[in-house]
């Protein structure tokens, strides 16, 4: 029976957007004072509202996108299941894979920002917010996989 | 004297073969920079104005003069740099930068080959030779080199040598028809490009006063025609697309006139155009889909025309990835099945229906009274500029109700069917209307949609990707959501993983 694995995104990186979202808040509030003598009144009103509603957003949006995010591997395809208000299942054949990227960025240990991306010609699939080890299991398996086809592929010519 | 006559031959032998690995000597030309003709036009200027006073304008233009000739030494070293090696089973570019890339292409890896010859390259006995394969490599084009044409076709034959050609069937166009075809199906986009594309560089090239002029003229005869008492708007509006669609019209006719399709055991020779000669061979395996393209006249009318995914193939600017042009459907239909056999058409298995309509054509409706309702509040601000904004409204709210029509017809004819390993989409893209015929091999990707109102219907969006040059993604919109995914289950594509989702937890193995 095929051994199949199923991922759902960190929920720690909830917590961690939550702080870098106030820190930009900060920094755009800090950033609005220090301009406002040279923009006019409506300008800096509609910047306002504007970044307001965008926080808004992001701070609904970005909760529901991870606790919905989940991925699923085995041998011989990817699945993902993303979305927020536009529901997306994806499925990758990892024949059609060329190559994985993994992207662990500095600190994820704690904050769960990393990546895989699946490239495969015409397109390129995203797994988010994972965790250091899911991140890489998930290379690991598929690489496995993509090396099994190429030694196959050799044996054959 | 014996000695004398073999050192001259021995050098005549050397140089001939240092230049048959060359490129084309046209080709230190284009290494030169795009904008070195606005320093050689001041540098002429000074000229004139100095009366021909040669040693005054050297001593005044010294710099200049420099730079000049320091870009045309450089432009002279990277062609002699800049080579490529042929052997029995492949051929090496030494290219970029000084030669320092070496590129190897086996000949079984080229997925395309093209050899292009334009209207001056002809004249010179120069052309274009565009390798490619289906990596994406840091370039544009795997290999990419000016040639003598004797020497690029000493390739093309070098690199199909082994795949005959099969008797008996070749495509051509019939000439009459496509005329015809051509004369009532142009589009004047292509063609407002063009017109905009060489109104902008005339103007990089020469200085603002020649466009005042112009503008000038323009405004002069315009002025007297509105004495007339026409609304001058439409009427420069009319002269303009009236323009374009005949230099679309012309353009479009020249490139696919004498085109010819001949299929081989591993690769379709295609020949087409004239004024700019382009030979193509292109690598049946590295076909991946072909696609019947029609606007919604065309389909009136029953015309067609059949387009390619190959890598390299129609990547290059104004080029169309042709495998049949404008021709009757039957014709098209028909000529494909012989020239690509391997590509089989299905029946629909999931198709949308009358009540998808509102759907396609909700947001080309919104769009167009928007454009309506911003033209109706700035005439109350600006009251009079009243003919001017009326003229915009509607300009910009036709192209949206036009696209409301297409995409009414585009709700009834959606749908997408498996048969074995083949694959048949239809769905319309922006104002045309597509029909897609993949092998399921070539898929890279499937993923299924849906939104909040989708769901509601029951509906959903399936999105196939494939590699392609222009075309990678195929969208099927307003089809049976369930229907889809069991179709698709069906033909190994199982794209909602097993498990309920109270069974997921991190990591668990199903």
């Amino acid at each position: 029976m095929e051994q199949e694995k199923s991922y759902t995104a960190c929920k720690r990186t909830v917590f961690w957007f939550f702080i870098f979202s106030f820190g930009l808040h900060t920094g755009f509030k800090a950033g609005l004072k220090a301009v406002s003598n040279f923009l006019p009144q409506n300008v800096l009103i509609i910047a306002d509202m504007v970044w307001a509603a965008l926080i808004i957003l992001l701070i609904i949006a970005f909760p529901i996108y991870v606790l919905v995010a989940r991925y699923t591997v085995n041998s011989e395809s990817a699945r993902l299941r993303t979305g927020v208000v536009l529901i997306s299942h994806q499925y990758v054949p990892l024949d059609s894979v060329l190559s994985v990227t993994t992207v662990l960025t500095p600190l994820s240990f704690i904050t769960g920002f990393n990546f895989v991306v699946l490239n495969s010609p015409g397109a390129k699939s995203v797994m988010s917010f994972l965790t250091r080890r899911q991140a890489r299991e998930i290379s690991q398996v598929i690489n496995d996989a993509l090396q099994k086809r190429n030694r196959e592929r050799g044996d054959a010519s | 004297m014996s000695g004398t006559e073999g050192t001259a031959k021995n050098l005549r032998k050397m140089a001939k073969t240092f230049l048959s690995f060359r490129q084309h000597p046209v080709k230190i030309v284009k290494y030169t920079t795009k904008y070195l003709w606005l320093l050689l036009f001041s540098l002429g200027k000074y000229l004139i104005a100095m009366e021909f006073d040669i040693a005054g304008w050297l001593h005044a233009n010294w710099f200049d003069i420099m730079i000049v000739v320091a870009i045309f030494i450089f432009a002279f070293v990277r062609w002699v740099t800049v080579y490529f090696e042929l052997a029995e089973d492949r051929i090496i570019g030494h290219t970029g930068f000084l030669g320092m890339a070496r590129t190897v292409v086996y000949f079984e890896e080229i997925a395309s080959f093209s050899v292009c010859q334009g209207p001056v390259a002809y004249v010179l006995h120069s052309c274009q030779v565009y390798i490619d394969t289906d990596a994406k490599c840091f370039q544009s084009t795997d290999i990419r080199i000016d040639l003598t044409k004797s020497r690029a076709m000493e390739i093309y034959q070098l690199i199909c040598k082994k795949s005959q050609a099969q008797p008996g069937f070749v495509f051509r166009t019939r000439k009459r028809q496509l005329f015809v075809f051509s004369l009532l199906f142009t589009s004047a986009v292509s063609g407002a490009i063009v017109l905009l594309t060489i109104l902008y560089q005339a103007y990089l090239i020469t200085d603002a006063e020649f466009e005042k002029r112009l503008l000038n003229e323009v405004n002069n005869h315009i002025q007297n025609i509105e004495n007339s008492g026409i609304g001058i708007y439409f009427l420069a509006a009319g002269a303009l697309i009236g323009l374009v669609w005949i230099m679309s019209f012309t353009s479009n006719l020249l490139r696919h006139w004498a085109f010819t399709c001949r299929p081989g055991e591993d690769f379709l020779r295609i020949r087409s155009g004239k004024g700019s000669r382009r030979h193509h061979l292109l690598r049946r395996n590295y076909i991946n889909y072909l696609d019947f393209t029609q606007s919604y006249f065309m389909r009136m009318f029953n015309i067609c025309s059949v387009e390619v995914g190959c890598s390299g193939y129609g990547k290059r600017r104004k080029e169309i990835s042709a495998l049949i042009p404008i021709t009757t459907s039957k014709d098209a239909v028909a000529s494909a099945r012989l020239l690509t056999p391997e590509y089989k058409m299905c029946n629909p298995q999931v198709k949308t229906n009358s009540a998808n309509i509102v759907g396609y054509v909700i947001f080309p409706l919104i769009a167009a009274a928007a454009a309506l309702a911003a033209g109706v509040a700035a005439q109350y601000y600006f009251p009079e500029r009243r003919n001017q904004i009326i003229f915009i409204e509607i300009m910009l709210a036709l192209p949206f109700f036009w696209m409301a029509v297409v995409k009414a017809v585009a709700a009834l004819n959606t749908s997408m069917g498996f048969k074995g390993s083949d694959l048949t989409l239809s769905y319309c893209k922006w104002y045309t209307f597509h029909k897609v015929l993949l092998k399921k091999e070539k898929i890279t990707k499937v993923t299924v949609r849906q939104d909040p109102f989708s769901k509601i219907a029951g509906n959903g969006t399936v999105f196939f990707y494939t590699t392609g040059e222009k075309s990678p993604r195929h969208k099927v919109a307003g089809v049976n959501y369930k229907r889809a995914l069991e179709i698709l289950k069906n033909n190994g594509f199982e794209v909602t993983p097993k498990g309920s989702p109270k069974d997921i937890q991190q990591g668990v193995e199903i």
